[in-house]
């Protein structure tokens, strides 16, 4: 689970912008302040064993007031989405795990089987009466060879040499589109339409809009891409296609986007050679979002721009944070934040969520209660966030438990925001004196301190770029208490959350350390070291090892240059992390980290 | 951690995807697609480099305590790509530079894209940066030979016919065509950029292809031996590799 979250974080785009809303003006509004939970609900699996990681199998779609959720081989589940009622569930109609969900008026369609997940299933869609929950039909897709879609006017197969259509609730073929042999065909549902992007090798790309209720093209265009001899043009482009609900679609050649209006228009062009993007519409303006890939792999530069329907003008750019899939509600856009790394984990330990206002442009981009690691955002709609995580306490049993939550934005009138949407900056501590020269004097001693951001878009810490001091028996000199500075919208911004230990000579033991997350109440704290403790145990890449103490896990971790140990500590309302190469090193420091921790925190929050 | 080699190679290199991109983030915004007037035939749309997992060389050694903060520690990008400049980090032997140019006449021709030498040293020798898991070589397509007398492109296939005598590029305003082009060299470090020579209207004009940030690409020759060498540690940078952790004292 580890390993895919961090590369599905790493390849997604997102919305995010600032620490603090844009609006960040000295008048007191109501600010968006907090994520609070509307209602929840558990779905647990038999002694059959549904799904193993419900995170990593599930499909979801929320659309006409229900959230509709599959996970692994177990049922479609239909929740109200206002209130969190389980208004029905689709017994699939065969083996293989959910893929994909489509709810449009009264009829939910859902794709199962196909490799990986259903390796050796058969691949079909089934569809069903919404209100009733009656199957309505069933028809056979080929793996993962043939794409699919659902629109209100029809369904589409591309299969090698047609795309073959049928009537959304009877399931009979209604027509088809004859597609060129040997060319790559990639469908997505644009409105009412479906877009047909076809590659074929040697020519330029084109794209059409197809009405899969009469198999006519609403429009078509070539695209103005090619490919000189000495790049892929042997190899075939690499192409893929997204819609948005006005019918906007998205084609990405070789990692670039191009965008077109419902009606074929080409957008003004942005070039974002990224690995993945992502389009959505809501409240007439279109939101184009894509994470190019960063030096180091990490979404340092995801990027999120807004179209103005009427002239398709760009409205705004922003450089953003980071992840997963993005929603549109009413004049909302929805995302998963990741404001960066450290250890090659997401940073901080919370899950975050992100909302723009499509047409301000405010922002609030604000935690959830739960690791990140362990969070989905499954979908958006009625002014609610839907994110889905395993029950902690269920996790490393028979078969973990899956929770949905909505989520809905608390506003309230205040002049400014908490850096990371939760405490004051001062009441994180500095990482930097969270471990003294008398700690670390057993690896040999002559450790310096160096702070480091793990988040792009906080500042970076004063002192980072330069030395900071030797480590000192009273602590690390050089580097001052929590440092208040200025975030980008004028909000304080935590200090040092992580640092660096530098050996004197190259060859001994480099020490790091995070702080992972000040929450509110030492209560909160707690819980969130639960659920990532849980989270690590039912990992089967991480190895705990013994520490005899509550409050601190150690785990040893395994990577291509070899295992790296960590130490997850919390004391009082903070989480640290400490991680190095030695074991022997890790088995010292964790209980010293959270010992340091407990005097920084003693005396604040309860 | 692994990813760090990528950061290091030119300040843009990818993990996951295994690319790299550069200089194209300042060419977003609506400036980015103004036909304007006086601008180039074409525009450099962006650079990527594929040098990820792949080894490094630096041409000094690493001693100052900041220096070996960054190389040992977790600094940001922006650290470590003044890292990477300052120690004039190169790819070894071969490395891969993606092109995507853009049309910014109603018809122009490529008429010739070709590597010009800026600098030429022994080959770099103080610290080899080699990733724990290497990467595979990247494919060739197109080749410039650093070590000719006059460098230009040629195919894999037929390394004596230079690309551009028997091929163009025509493009139309908006249109995108992309290169790859894999420089290599067994002889020396260099420090190298490109010039295209476009046609449009009956001019030829020159267009400078660099890494990002104007800087100019940098490959080297690998050295016999090296002052020093650095592995990726599993914990996050770099670090001697365990054989000379245990022979402290000599050299790797």
């Amino acid at each position: 689970m580890l390993s895919a979250r961090g590369v599905a974080a790493s390849l997604a785009a997102a919305l995010a912008v600032c620490l603090a809303p844009a609006s960040d003006s000295a008048d007191a509004t109501r600010r968006a302040v907090g994520w609070e939970a509307v209602w929840s609900v558990t779905l647990t699996q038999g002694s059959d064993r549904l799904w193993r990681d419900p995170v990593g199998e599930y499909a979801a779609e929320v659309s006409q007031g229900v959230v509709a959720l599959g996970l692994g081989r177990g049922p479609v589940v239909v929740i109200d989405a206002g209130t969190g009622r389980i208004r029905s569930r689709m017994r699939p109609e065969g083996s293989g795990n959910v893929r994909r969900i489509w709810v449009t008026g009264d009829t939910l369609v859902v794709q199962r089987g196909a490799a990986p997940s259903g390796f050796g299933a058969p691949a079909y869609l089934a569809a069903y009466d919404l209100p009733t929950a009656a199957p309505l039909w069933v028809t056979y897709v080929a793996g993962d060879e043939e794409f699919a879609e659902v629109t209100p006017r029809g369904v589409a197969i591309a299969r090698p040499s047609r795309l073959d259509l049928y009537d959304l609730r009877r399931g009979t073929a209604t027509g088809g589109v004859p597609v060129r042999p040997g060319c790559a065909t990639r469908v997505a549902a644009a409105g009412a339409a479906v877009a047909v992007l076809s590659g074929c090798p040697g020519e330029a790309p084109r794209l059409s809009a197809i009405d899969p209720a009469t198999g006519r093209a609403r429009w078509q265009r070539v695209l103005p891409y090619t490919t000189p001899p000495g790049d892929r043009a042997g190899k075939g482009m690499e192409t893929a296609v997204q819609g948005t609900a006005d019918g906007s679609v998205l084609v990405r050649v070789n990692q670039t986007s191009l965008l077109y209006a419902p009606d074929g228009r080409p957008l003004p062009g942005v070039l974002s050679p990224a690995p993945e993007a992502r389009v959505v519409t809501t409240g007439r303006v279109l939101a184009h979002s894509f994470a190019p890939a960063s030096p180091d792999g990490r979404p340092e530069a995801a990027v999120t721009q807004a179209f103005d329907p009427g002239g398709r003008g760009l409205l705004r750019t922003r450089r953003t944070g980071a992840s997963g899939p993005l929603f549109a509600d009413g004049r909302t856009f929805v995302a998963m934040d990741v404001m960066g790394w450290t250890q090659g984990l997401t940073w901080p330990l919370p899950a975050h969520l992100t909302s723009v206002d499509a047409v301000t442009g405010e922002t609030a981009d604000l935690p959830l209660p739960v690791p990140h690691a362990m969070a989905e955002l499954v979908g958006a709609g009625g002014g609610l966030a839907f994110v889905l995580d395993p029950v902690p306490e269920t996790l490393g049993g028979d078969g973990p438990a899956a929770r949905v939550t909505a989520y809905r934005l608390m506003r309230e009138e205040r002049p400014r925001a908490a850096p990371l949407g939760a405490v004051e900056a001062s009441r994180w501590p500095d990482a930097c004196r969270l471990l003294t020269a008398a700690d670390l004097a057993p690896l040999g001693g002559g450790h310096r301190a160096f702070p480091r951001t793990p988040a792009p878009r906080l500042p970076r810490p004063l002192g980072a770029a330069d030395t900071t001091g030797t480590a000192s028996a009273t602590g690390t000199t050089g580097t001052s208490g929590t440092a208040r500075m200025p975030g980008r919208a004028g909000a304080a911004a935590p200090g040092h959350v992580a640092c660096d230990w530098i050996p004197p000579a190259d060859d001994g033991t480099v020490v790091f350390v995070s702080v992972e997350w000040a929450a509110p109440s030492a209560r909160e704290a707690r819980e969130l070291f639960a659920a990532e403790t849980a989270r690590l145990k039912a990992d089967a890449g991480v190895r705990v090892l013994p520490s005899g103490r509550p409050d601190v896990l150690l785990h040893g971790l395994g990577t291509p240059a070899g295992t790296q140990f960590h130490a997850l500590v919390v004391a009082g309302p903070v989480v640290a992390r400490l991680m190095t190469r030695s074991e022997a090193a890790v088995r010292l420091l964790g209980p010293r980290l959270r010992d340091n921790l407990r005097a920084a925190t003693a005396g604040g929050a309860p | 951690m692994v990813a760090w080699v990528a950061g290091i190679a030119a300040a843009v290199i990818g993990t996951a995807s295994g690319v790299v991109f550069t200089g194209w983030f300042n060419s977003l915004g609506p400036a980015a697609f103004d036909g304007l007037g006086g601008s180039p035939p074409v525009t450099v749309a962006h650079v990527m480099l594929q040098n990820d997992e792949l080894d490094l060389a630096l041409r000094e050694p690493v001693t100052a305590f900041q220096d070996r903060a960054i190389l040992l520690g977790r600094p940001d990008a922006a650290q470590r790509e003044a890292f990477l400049e300052r120690y004039r980090a190169a790819g070894i032997e071969r490395m891969q530079i993606t092109v995507v140019l853009e049309g910014n006449r109603a018809g122009l021709r490529i008429a010739d894209v070709r590597p010009r030498v800026l600098d030429s040293a022994p080959p770099s020798d103080a610290a080899l940066l080699t990733p724990s898991s290497a990467g595979e070589a990247p494919a060739i397509e197109v080749v410039a030979d650093l070590d000719r007398p006059v460098p230009r492109l040629a195919t894999k296939k037929d390394p004596r016919t230079p690309y551009f005598s028997a091929r163009q590029i025509d493009l139309v305003r908006g249109e995108r065509a992309t290169l790859s082009i894999t420089a290599t060299t067994r002889r020396a470090y260099y420090e190298f950029d490109f010039v295209a020579t476009v046609v449009s209207d009956g001019h030829a004009e020159e267009v400078r292809i660099t890494a990002p940030g104007g800087r100019p690409f940098r490959l080297t020759a690998r050295s016999r031996a090296y002052r020093a060498v650095y592995r990726t540690s599993p914990a996050a940078g770099w670090e001697p590799p365990v054989v000379c952790r245990r022979a402290e004292g000599h050299a790797c």
